[in-house]
């Protein structure tokens, strides 16, 4: 409940902000919004599942973002930060698909 | 929590995601003090601006990209009227010229104005009227002869440039094609998909205009332009229609003339 109340505010507080995000930032926006997803994903399944920690979830946020982030920087040195990142955006809709399998699984018994 | 992994990667990626990171963790439910909440709950703060901003980052970004787009169309419209306009007083300023000529020259004598005029004409200097032909020419439009690619049925800028040349060759005395007047330092020529005459773009159908001798549209007919259109209508379905008319117009040109010229003396280069 206070973790939906506090996407909420997010939400709210970036329309009212609506801050510009600087180009240098372009290319980690969208694997960052899939991380996020990722971890939401994660955090609803965990809560159904009655084992939500908040420290794996601060701590696999932060770290899954960091590591998709660094990976599409990395993969910019090398020329390569498109099909980076495209990898990366792959492997977290496929751990947002899981999720989303078990928390059905879970709601409908189905 | 230890499971055997398959060695394929995707089932390997596939099997790790279910593996999800919560069941893992030794300590299952989280600690319930009010640090570690507050920390979670600016995480998922964090989640929303983040969504947010982007969402936002996509609904700004592409107007502004139509904004530019826009503003460069409004500043190509512009700078077409400017051009447009500036044309148009050149073409009073030329005609209040060529009455001054007149004037200046009426002492002159009957040959040396006739001269005058005539070079005048030739140049495209003046504009004229008078009997002559039109030429209409026009992409076809389906259905397409047997084999032809519809890029193919296309009016080319040698099509326009054949046509004109068997105007000139059946005695034509000035030539517009779309109002544009043909000089001697008029292009016609093919840029991307369409043709330039005078590094104008020409909109389809393609109207040339020739003065000239009243039975222009007849010599036309029998030359070997004509039997070119034939073939053209034959193989690729490219329209084409010659009428004679009693008054054709081929407006003054407007591109730029040389500012000066000599007279070459025979043989000197």
């Amino acid at each position: 409940m206070i973790a939906l109340i506090g996407l909420i505010v997010g939400i709210v507080l970036g329309v009212v902000l609506s801050p510009e995000v600087p180009t240098w930032m372009d290319a980690y926006v969208p694997v960052a919004v899939i991380a996020a997803l990722d971890a939401v994903s994660g955090a609803l399944r965990s809560m159904l599942d009655g084992n939500f920690s908040d420290k794996v979830f601060v701590v696999s946020f932060l770290g899954n973002v960091a590591v998709a982030c660094a990976l599409v920087w990395l993969g910019d040195q090398l020329g390569v930060g498109a099909q980076m990142s495209t990898g990366v955006v792959v492997v977290l809709a496929m751990r947002i698909f899981a999720n989303a399998a078990a928390i059905r699984r879970m709601v409908f018994k189905a | 929590m230890k499971q055997h992994l398959p060695e394929n990667l995707l089932d390997r990626i596939i099997a790790e995601a279910q593996a999800d990171d919560y069941a893992l963790v030794d300590k299952p439910g989280g600690s319930r003090s009010l640090r570690s909440m507050s920390v979670t709950v600016s995480v998922f703060v964090l989640i929303g601006f983040l969504f947010a901003a982007a969402s936002w980052q996509r609904q700004t970004v592409q107007p502004e990209a139509q904004d530019r787009r826009q503003e460069l169309i409004d500043r190509i419209d512009r700078a077409t009227q400017s051009a447009e306009a500036e044309q148009a007083a050149a073409v009073e300023l030329r005609a209040s010229v060529s009455q001054l000529q007149q004037l200046a020259t009426s002492g002159l004598g009957e040959g040396f104005a006739e001269q005058l005029q005539a070079v005048q004409i030739a140049s495209g200097f003046v504009g004229l009227t008078g009997p002559g032909a039109t030429v209409t020419m026009q992409d076809a439009v389906p259905p397409l002869p047997k084999g032809v690619q519809p890029d193919e049925a296309r009016v080319l800028d040698i099509d326009v440039q054949m046509v004109v040349n068997g105007l000139w060759q059946s005695g034509a005395q000035a030539i517009a094609i779309n109002d544009i007047r043909l000089t001697s330092v008029t292009a016609i020529r093919t840029a991307g998909e369409a043709i330039l005459v005078d590094y104008r773009p020409l909109e389809p159908p393609y109207v040339i205009a020739a003065v000239g001798p009243a039975d222009l549209a007849d010599t036309f007919a029998g030359s070997d332009a004509q039997a070119e259109l034939d073939q053209l209508r034959r193989d690729y379905g490219i329209q084409s229609e010659v009428t004679g008319a009693d008054t054709v117009t081929a407006p003054a040109s407007t591109a730029n003339l040389p500012t000066r010229a000599d007279v070459l003396k025979g043989g000197q280069q």
